[in-house]
């Protein structure tokens, strides 16, 4: 080892000194920084920060005032349903004329005649209604929707919409032209039609035209509307643009520090430099370095912990507050969420279906498991080689999701049976080697006494190996147990009956589906209650508890078990 | 009589092997070549007697038992063949973990034949198949195909920040847990942090909905909101799906992860540190002469193993962050095969099925993944460093 430089123990002490010294000088320094920058930002950034607050609340009342002006989109829906209506009614009266009319003329000599004229009429109408559709989705809802995505980006052309609403009246107007010739024509050959029956369709079809001009009307105001506020949006636009602050890096920084829980963990940390530097004074045994690197770690962990711990304890809090925000104030303890869960059948159904997926699978799991590892793990078992080769060439080549939803659903057909969640996980191939490995670390010598005794593998291993390994078996049913009680995937692809769904699958759909704008996969049979938010804490909680209750009373099996196999394997 | 100490003729040993082997081809060539092993157990039962694929495959199990009763009868060793009858039991236990390896392991490898046909499950009942021609035509489809690439760079992008970023914070985490020298404190920290291991990614999903969704729920964006400021869309955008993935990982697997980390540390000689203390090494040149050599065997070893899930990016909780806005970052080859085998929510490109395509690209992931092991432990050998296997 290359030495630099030696130092005497007086020297070491002096330096020792020196810097404990120099800690609690830069500690002072940063409590005094903090309670200025708390006293400076109280006065200075929290009024930039209310300035700001009120400038952009302002600016987007008015850019939402703006918005709603120029939001006469509606009203080329309404034009759109205004031409529906009343073409429809039209249209509907027409029917209604002539249903009467063959009520009337059923026994006339020119029956025949008047039934063939009638499917004609029938046939112009289904194309009126055609037209109409067409009209409606081609021209009015177009413009509806174009109209919408046109408004926001700010480029509305309402000439093109007009342009638009023009030609659609035109093809109306002319079809309705058609049809009030046809039914002209078709009046004038009726020789058995009444007068009253042509006084009808004259009448139907005056009513058309009033519609028509009605929505002309219409269209006229919505151009005149639009071109009067295209002119105001796009002042409103250029205004709101310039009065909606834009926050630079310094500003934000500055923003940052206002923030006085900044100030405090800055305090904190020169309290703690201060405490460092007197207490490596007063011992001279410590080093103030490697004290300060202890102190550093500890908060690190502190911050990391509660980092960890903060979204969990927020869903808590949450689930006990009747607002559904985690507004938590002592002696509002609120219980309706978890009664309203109580009461859902579906999330009762759903827990006592995953705590029947997970007890029945680790049992299973760690009895096929546990023997297999055990008569892997004798040393001696010809054979033994190539099937630790064959573990090993599975646990790193797998097959793929499709081969395995072809055996489990197709071949063996297990849909919708739990099995399908069992069987296919009942090895995992890691937790087999660490088993095996922890096993083979046994003491072999109670084993031969117990065989001389007369005792079988099977016999030795139930009533010797498995009370000596209980804290590995523990461990590991801890992990398969997690593994069935967190798993979605599997109960997602093979369990289609809602009665059968766990709680992970449950909580999916109450939780993240809810949110309509996250779900593009929404199965109809899904939402039928919209949960509050507390519920959804409460459930989240109910499917998380259960778990970590577990960990507690398996935590001091745990790192004698897993540790001893890990470390070898 | 013969001599105790005789080994079994040659001849006995050819033919029980020659037995073995053609018991276990006529099985598998039964199961990949002759009619469809996919059908429903159902309609095998009804079929069993007409079935030549059933009884192909009871012939070869036949046979190859047949031969290890060739064998052990000729045995005239009777020393092995004690040997051998004495793990009787033994072999009785291992009998559950075959049939499911051979069930649910070796089937479904035997089943990825479907990458070669035409397979759909309506022909299940089928018993000829249509093999595809050119026979490689799902790998030249998936290889031209325009999502290749996407799902290349998604996939790539997620595992590659996963290395860098995710994989070495347990390792840090558990050398600063090491220097930790409060046994209590020590053990509360390593509670807390095995603690979010224990939450499934569907918790997980839906806290990070309620603290960064959207504002009339979500809690950050609706402090963002009330201070005046735009939402931000931490859950429903491009840019954000990436950092939002490692941080999910980190959260919820960093402590876990340092278990093992742990377990190597403990194993460390204390004997080191005395005699490097002697020598006049402070706590950093501790750390990084003596703790990390001795934990880098395994940090090598799980890193090898990394690279066996390396385009393995966690089915469940991809499928969860994943939604219309962020479907072009966040399609990875796990919820690909899905979406397009089993929802049909993506097509396969036409002349395939969705099966066989997305058993295809399955099988490419496979195949890959495995690669990768082999090649860096290989590396890992090259560099003088023992490997996993």
């Amino acid at each position: 080892m290359k030495k630099r430089f030696t130092l005497t123990y007086e020297q070491v002490e002096h330096l020792k000194k020196r810097q404990s010294r120099a800690l609690i000088v830069i500690g002072c320094i940063m409590v005094v920084l903090s309670i200025l920058g708390i006293s400076l930002n109280i006065s200075g950034a929290r009024t930039t920060l209310t300035t700001r607050q009120a400038l952009t609340s302002g600016a987007a009342k008015q850019f939402q005032a703006m918005k709603n002006d120029r939001d006469i989109l509606p009203a080329g829906e309404d034009l759109a349903s205004a031409f529906k209506a009343s073409a429809e009614k039209v249209a509907l009266e027409k029917q209604n004329t002539l249903t009467n009319q063959r009520a009337a003329s059923h026994n006339e000599r020119d029956y025949k005649k008047f039934t063939s004229r009638m499917e004609e009429y029938d046939r112009e109408l289904t194309a009126f209604y055609g037209e109409i559709d067409r009209l409606n989705e081609e021209g009015a809802l177009s413009a509806y929707q174009a109209s919408i995505s046109a408004a926001i980006s700010g480029r509305i052309s309402a000439h093109e919409k007009y342009e638009e609403a023009n030609s659609a009246l035109k093809l109306l107007k002319r079809d309705s032209t058609n049809a009030t010739k046809a039914y002209n024509k078709a009046s004038k050959e009726g020789s058995g039609s009444s007068a009253e029956e042509i006084a009808a369709l004259l009448e139907a079809s005056k009513k058309a035209e009033e519609a028509y001009t009605v929505a002309e009307n219409e269209k006229n105001a919505l151009y005149a509307a639009y071109s009067n506020n295209d002119a105001i949006v796009k002042s409103a636009l250029a205004s709101a643009s310039a009065v909606l602050p834009k926050v630079s890096f310094f500003e934000s920084v500055l923003l940052f520090f206002s923030a006085p829980i900044v100030w405090a963990i800055f305090a904190v940390l020169g309290i703690e430099l201060v405490i460092n530097g007197a207490v490596c004074l007063k011992i001279p045994k410590l080093t103030p370095l490697s004290v300060l690197a202890d102190i550093l770690i500890y908060d690190f962990f502190v911050v990391l912990g509660s980092i960890m711990l903060a979204p969990l304890l927020y869903v808590a809090v949450g689930s006990f507050s009747s607002t559904g925000l985690a507004q938590f104030r002592f002696g509002k303890v609120d219980f309706s969420a978890y009664k309203m869960i109580a009461f859902s059948q579906r999330t009762m159904r759903s827990i006592g279906n995953s705590f029947l997926i997970t007890i029945v699978g680790t049992i299973i799991n760690i009895a096929i498991t546990s023997i297999t590892a055990y008569a892997l793990s004798k040393r001696d078992l010809p054979g033994r080689k190539w099937m630790m080769k064959l573990v090993v060439v599975f646990m790193l080549f797998h097959a793929g999701l499709i081969p395995d939803y072809i055996l489990v659903a197709n071949t063996l057909g297990l849909t919708n049976t739990y099995w399908a969640i069992w069987l296919p996980v009942i090895i995992s191939s890691s937790n087999l080697i660490i088993m095996k490995n922890f096993f083979q670390q046994l003491p072999e010598s109670i084993e031969e006494s117990a065989r001389i005794d007369g005792c079988n593998e099977i016999q030795s291993f139930i009533h010797i190996v498995i009370p000596m390994s209980m804290a590995s078996i523990a461990t590991f049913s801890l992990f398969y147990a997690v593994g069935h009680w967190n798993n979605y995937q599997r109960a997602m692809i093979y369990i289609s009956d809602p009665n059968k769904y766990p709680i992970t699958v449950l909580l999916r759909q109450v939780v993240i589906l809810s949110q309509g704008s996250l779900a593009d996969d929404v199965l109809p049979e899904v939402q039928v209650w919209a949960p509050t938010n507390s519920v959804k804490y409460a459930t989240i909680m109910v499917g998380t508890v259960p778990i970590i209750c577990v960990y507690p009373f398996l935590q001091k099996h745990f790192t004698k078990g897993v540790l001893l196999g890990s470390v070898k394997g | 009589m013969v001599s105790p100490t005789k080994k079994n003729p040659p001849s006995v040993k050819y033919i029980s092997r020659a037995l073995s082997i053609l018991g276990l081809a006529m099985v598998i060539i039964a199961l990949v070549f002759m009619g469809n092993p996919l059908a429903n157990l159902n309609s095998w039962a009804l079929n069993a007697t007409a079935s030549p694929q059933l009884s192909t495959i009871v012939l070869g199990f036949i046979l190859f038992i047949l031969s290890f009763i060739v064998y052990i009868t000729n045995e005239r060793n009777p020393k092995k063949l004690r040997h051998i009858l004495r793990y009787r039991w033994l072999y009785a236990m291992l009998i559950p973990a075959g049939v499911y390896y051979f069930v649910f392991k070796l089937l479904p490898v035997l089943n990825l034949r479907i990458v070669f046909q035409y397979y759909s499950p309506t022909r299940a009942r089928n018993l000829n198949v249509e093999w595809l021609n050119p026979l490689y035509l799902n790998f030249k489809e998936f290889f031209t195909y325009r999502d290749f690439t996407m799902l290349l760079k998604n996939t790539l992008t997620l595992a590659v920040l996963n290395i860098v970023f995710y994989f070495p914070f347990p390792i840090i985490l558990a050398l600063l847990l090491n220097e930790i020298k409060h046994m209590k404190f020590k053990r509360v920290v390593q509670s807390v942090l095995y603690l979010p291991h224990f939450v499934s990614w569907t918790v997980l999903g839906s806290i990070m909905l309620m603290l960064l969704g959207p504002s009339p729920n979500g809690l950050i964006n609706s402090l963002i909101k009330a201070a005046g400021g735009e939402e931000i869309p931490f859950m429903m955008s491009e840019i954000w799906f990436r950092p939002m993935y490692i941080l999910e990982l980190m959260w919820k697997e960093s402590g876990w992860g340092t278990i093992i980390y742990l377990a190597a540390l403990s194993g460390v000689d204390e004997q080191l540190y005395e005699a490097s203390v002697i020598d006049g090494a402070g706590r950093f040149k501790q750390l990084l002469h003596i703790t990390l050599p001795c934990i880098l065997p395994t940090i090598i070893t799980l890193l090898i193993l990394r690279m066996g899930s390396f385009l393995d990016s966690g089915f469940d909780q991809i499928y969860l962050m994943l939604n219309s806005y962020n479907r072009n970052v966040a399609t990875v080859f796990d919820t690909y095969v899905y979406d397009v085998g089993l929802t049909g929510t993506i097509t396969a490109p036409s002349g395939t099925t969705n099966y066989s395509y997305s058993a295809t690209v399955g099988v490419f992931r496979s195949v890959v993944s495995l690669l990768l092991v082999v090649g860096s432990n290989a590396l890992a050998k090259l560099a003088g460093e023992e490997g996993v296997y």
